[in-house]
């Protein structure tokens, strides 16, 4: 096929290849926009690595007490009043032995808005692992019991922990059952030392105390 | 570098984005070795250890007995098949999830596929949550109809869970982690120890 005239005013094609020129061009074009997208890769990862994750922007508002101490939450104002442990638990007539220790936490809960439960309740070791209420017997605080606003209850949380970690262990409290995150979360570190906790498994074993309304 | 790359010819194209799209799934997990097959699940023996996720699991007998009270079976006449077992949790929480813990394969006459009972046996009583690092002495339960004949001894298959983020929905530990993906980590022949009116 015969190569057709230029178009009037064009001047006439004379070369299709890129000059040289063109093609550095070029490839420092491409090369421009690849390092644009490790450059936006780069970021991204650092944004992942230095951002909060969920977990973390999500986690419980924690507040934190001493025994004795009042700790208010969104729903529910928690005190741990005492903490005592043995190796044997009465319950009901019936005797509860432990590969470990049994830890009774005695605590003071009111609901402040609403009809709210303890529906969270667990001790914390120092290694970072939880432990919920025994599920060996009948809970007298936890377990779908409910608190009515301005009517504070006492009563036992019951756990049962190696004896190596008893002296190291944090009591978390929500009304949260499952998810206790973007809530509040009441903390107290319960202050048993090692001696006690010898002391504790060589006594005899304890009655379990029923919860009661208090003032 | 478009003309040199436009001469390549079409099966080096293909081939090229062929090694391209293995090294990117490569760089994400895709060459990675899959799950053992069945046939790699180790075979054990009683009383051997097996470390099983978020347990640590040690069998050690099943006990044929006709009725344990306050075990009650639900078809009159049924016997309880009970797999013995040490478990300990190894898990950082405590765990309610213990009736996928053992399972007994090519038993005849069960009436479940998973324990009807899980028994505390330092309580007598039903077994709801395990502690992290408090072993307890475990009885699993089957009821099994009374015309269904037992080996000399059975199978015994001891399941575990793997640690990973959960993908598709909050679960409340650390890092979204959690125990998922149960499978067979072992399985032992246990000799059945007949003990009909005697309790476990």
């Amino acid at each position: 096929m015969r190569p057709t005239a230029p178009p009037p005013g064009l001047p006439p094609v004379r070369r299709h290849r890129p000059t040289p020129a063109q093609q550095l061009a070029d490839i420092g074009r491409r090369a421009g926009v690849g390092g644009l997208v490790v450059a936006a890769l780069a970021v991204g990862g650092v944004a992942d690595r230095v951002v909060p994750t969920p977990e973390e922007r999500q986690r419980p508002y924690v507040r934190t007490g001493a025994v004795g101490e009042p700790v208010s939450g969104r729903q529910m104002v928690a005190t741990v009043v005492s903490v005592r442990g043995a190796g044997t638990i009465v319950v009901r007539g019936r005797e509860l032995t432990t590969g470990g220790i049994w830890i009774l936490v005695r605590v003071k809960v009111a609901a402040t808005i609403e009809p709210v439960g303890v529906a969270h309740a667990a001790v914390r070791d120092g290694q970072g692992r939880t432990y919920q209420p025994s599920g060996r017997l009948d809970q007298p605080l936890s377990g779908g019991r409910f608190l009515q606003p301005g009517i504070p209850v006492q009563g036992e949380l019951v756990f049962e922990v190696p004896t190596a970690v008893a002296s190291s262990l944090v009591i978390e409290l929500s009304t949260r059952p499952l998810d206790q995150r973007m809530d509040s979360m009441a903390e107290v570190r319960l202050p048993i030392t090692p001696a006690q906790v010898d002391e504790w498994l060589a006594a005899k074993s304890v009655a379990v105390t029923a919860a009661e309304v208090v003032r | 570098m478009t003309n040199w790359l436009q001469a390549l010819p079409l099966r080096w194209h293909i081939t090229g984005a062929g090694v391209f799209v293995l090294a990117v799934s490569g760089l994400f997990g895709g060459l990675d070795p899959v799950a053992a097959a069945r046939s790699d699940v180790p075979r054990i023996s009683l009383g051997d250890t097996v470390e099983a996720g978020p347990w640590r699991v040690k069998v050690t007998g099943i006990t044929l007995i006709s009725e344990a009270p306050p075990i009650r079976v639900t078809n009159k006449g049924d016997h309880l098949l009970a797999v013995l077992a040490t478990v300990e949790v190894t898990a950082d929480s405590t765990r309610s999830d213990l009736y996928d813990i053992v399972r007994l394969r090519g038993v005849g006459g069960l009436r479940t596929d998973e324990p009807k009972f899980v028994w505390m046996r330092r309580d007598g009583a039903y077994a709801q949550h395990l502690q992290p690092g408090l072993p307890e002495d475990i009885a699993f339960f089957w009821e099994q109809a009374p015309t269904a004949t037992n080996a000399a001894a059975l199978e015994v298959e001891v399941f575990g869970k793997t640690y990973r983020e959960n993908t598709l929905t909050y679960s409340n530990r650390r890092a979204n982690k959690d125990w998922l993906d149960r499978r067979v980590h072992a399985t032992l022949l246990v000799p059945v120890k007949d003990n009909r009116g005697v309790q476990p």
